[in-house]
């Protein structure tokens, strides 16, 4: 169990910056109580399977799915408002994005599966192959994501500059 | 506008994540342990051997208790039938038997 839990939390130690980050650009209303709760019950769901993780695969890998999971469980249990984030058909509600400033209003006006490629490549810093990694997904598709996303952040802030004469 | 230019951006206006505690992993260890304590009693529970012995306790306790019933019940039937006038009545007919013999 010491040998176990002395590996786990190096693993906590490595990744949880990480975990912190990609949880709170998923959802950036969440207040600093409700990230910390996400961020522990996700690493607490980690270790009950723990046992079921193998090495082959990442362990950024794997937790950022069960990351991910987390929050979309806790805002479907504690803030339907807030859920309407992670719907692919809509983007962010208006009060929603009243909190945030343009730049962040622009990552939130991205739909999830572009959003979601878009932080992991330019907030959080992952290169493609990690990003493959840790969505499963194909190479092409992730360039093709972020190409799209890329496009779609810079029609946002253009017309931004254009409406309100903001200087980037 | 290139990838480096985005990620300066990105990083020089969007609000940062708000740091983590430094107790953190104090939370999740303590918590760690409160699960593992709690999964090791219902182990214990489901432990094979541990299974064994309860169903054989029960079904130990189940049957003494019916045999013991069942005799209770038993001596109950007998003293109603040693007490009742059939009995007396069957005395009655073996002895004229015997007697015709």
């Amino acid at each position: 169990m010491t040998i176990k839990k002395d590996k786990f939390k190096e693993l906590y130690i490595e990744t949880q910056s990480f975990v912190r980050a990609s949880v709170f650009w998923l959802a950036p209303t969440l207040d600093r109580d409700q990230l910390d709760d996400i961020v522990q019950e996700t690493y607490l769901k980690s270790w009950r399977n723990f046992d079921q993780f193998k090495g082959s695969s990442h362990f950024k890998t794997w937790i950022y799915a069960i990351g991910k999971n987390t929050t979309i469980d806790y805002l479907k249990k504690n803030s339907p408002k807030n859920f309407i984030v992670f719907d692919d058909t809509e983007t962010t509600r208006n009060e929603d994005l009243e909190m945030l400033d343009l730049i962040d209003k622009g990552i939130m006006s991205l739909e999830i599966k572009l959003r979601e490629v878009f932080i992991l490549f330019y907030k959080l810093e992952l290169s493609i192959k990690e990003i493959q990694e840790v969505l499963s997904l194909k190479e092409g598709t992730v360039k093709s994501r972020l190409h799209s996303a890329r496009k779609e952040f810079e029609n946002f802030l253009n017309s931004q500059e254009i409406e309100e004469g903001v200087e980037l | 506008m290139n990838d480096n230019n985005l990620r300066t951006l990105l990083k020089n206006h969007s609000k940062s994540v708000p740091q983590a505690s430094p107790y953190e992993w104090q939370k999740i260890n303590q918590r760690i342990d409160e699960l593992e304590s709690r999964s090791s009693i219902l182990d214990l529970i489901k432990h094979p051997i541990l299974t064994r012995l309860t169903l054989a306790f029960t079904l130990t306790a189940v049957i003494l208790f019916s045999s013991q019933n069942f005799g209770s019940r038993n001596q109950e039937n007998l003293e109603e039938y040693l007490f009742s006038d059939s009995y007396f009545e069957s005395i009655e007919e073996n002895q004229t038997y015997a007697w015709i013999d």
